[in-house]
């Protein structure tokens, strides 16, 4: 598997644990397309990425993290 | 994503309409009855006798989200720090859609021209907001605030009476041990005199005030029990001498069943059952986060983030 399609696993794992429900998501998917996506949402899809990849996320580029797309290019970059 | 505006006001600047809606969001999601002096009291219990507030208004004029920034002078090593105590942070359910609503309030209330001089920010936040201050703003930890409880009644009267000679007795013995305590506010962060000063404004008729021993208790009732909260227990010389000292007074005089401080004491006694307040025994943390907001005062992170420096009770948090 790609380094990409592994990522976009991973993040919708960590969605289906955040939400408690399965989310199909893909590289188009945005904030707004997830209702749960809120700063509780946000805060714990942060602790969960830091957890599973050990990675440390800044300011900016939590404030970037607003589509699956997004997300992909940060985590892939650390 | 719905529209707002952030506005940046001082207590005294704030009108009783953008008040009163304010009041409405933080008794709405908080689910609390706060009345309109209660806040207001709270908030002008501060170093500078008002707060700071980023109100976040929707377009009808609505408060929906909110932060306040009480002004807390401390004292280290004779330097006046300024401080600011974040409190009452809600975001309305229907903004909490942008993520980082948080994160503008805060920011807004660290440029208020009157808050330049300001060394560190501080909280005691809830669970939700801990993880958000701490992800986004990247706050650190210093302390987990404790309860200490001495329990002072005994089934019956006689007992009480035979338990309470026993503890005053207890009390000499461990006083009797303890050594000159002249430095014992060196090293140490404690409030400055203008935040108590303003602090003491405000207590009602809940609260003794011996102003011959700087001692500051209130007086409760939970679960039908008194229980004597110490506030204060001397100004300016928080020891473990004035401690002591404090509770031999308070047992001949008060009918409470138990004594009880929170907070954190910086050092070492025997006296008082230490509760951590984990959520574990609680139903959320007591966890104290700080942030250094001005690089010049970057040399205070050592000092900040090591619990037996900060003298601290319930006077820091909760004025009123």
């Amino acid at each position: 598997m790609s380094q990409f399609n592994s990522s976009l696993a991973l993040i919708e794992k960590l969605f289906k644990r955040i939400t408690g429900r399965a989310v199909r998501i893909s590289l188009e998917t945005k904030k707004d397309d997830i209702p749960e996506w809120d700063s509780t949402f946000l805060i714990e899809l942060i602790v969960e990425l830091e957890n599973e990849l050990g990675i440390s996320l800044d300011y900016e580029q939590i404030e970037r993290m607003d589509s699956v797309a997004s997300i992909i290019e940060i985590i892939e970059k650390k | 994503m719905n529209s707002f505006k952030i506005i940046n006001l001082t207590t005294t600047e704030i009108n009783t309409s953008q008040f009163n809606s304010y009041l409405d969001g933080i008794n709405c999601v908080f689910k609390k009855k706060f009345s309109f002096d209660d806040l207001l009291k709270k908030y002008a219990c501060s170093s500078k006798g008002y707060s700071y507030h980023a109100l976040c208004f929707d377009s009808e004029s609505n408060v929906v989200a909110a932060l306040t920034a009480i002004p807390v002078a401390y004292n280290f090593n004779d330097i006046q720090l300024q401080s600011l105590l974040l409190v009452d942070f809600f975001v309305n359910e229907s903004f909490r859609k942008d993520v980082l609503l948080g994160v503008k309030l805060l920011k807004g209330l660290l440029n208020h021209p009157e808050n330049k001089d300001v060394a560190f920010v501080y909280a005691i936040p809830n669970d939700n907001a801990y993880q958000y201050w701490k992800k986004l703003f990247k706050f650190n930890d210093a302390f987990t605030c404790s309860i200490y409880v001495l329990p002072v009644k005994a089934v019956g009267d006689i007992s009480t009476k035979l338990y309470k000679s026993f503890l005053g007795f207890y009390i000499s013995f461990l006083l009797f041990f303890i050594r000159n305590e002249d430095n014992k506010l060196k090293n140490k962060l404690y409030l400055d005199s203008s935040t108590i000063i303003n602090a003491n404004k405000f207590k009602d008729n809940s609260f003794q005030l011996d102003l011959k021993t700087n001692t500051i208790v209130k007086l409760d009732v939970d679960f039908g029990q008194k229980v004597l909260n110490i506030f204060q227990y001397s100004k300016y010389n928080e020891s473990r001498k004035s401690l002591y000292l404090i509770v031999k007074d308070l047992l001949k005089t008060s009918s409470a069943s138990f004594i009880i401080y929170f907070g954190k004491m910086p050092f070492f006694q025997l006296l008082f059952f230490r509760i951590p307040l984990h959520k574990k025994i609680m139903n959320r943390n007591f966890n104290l986060i700080y942030k250094i907001t001005e690089p010049n005062f970057e040399y205070l992170d050592t000092i900040l983030k090591n619990s037996n420096n900060w003298i601290f009770s319930n006077t820091n948090i909760d004025t009123r």
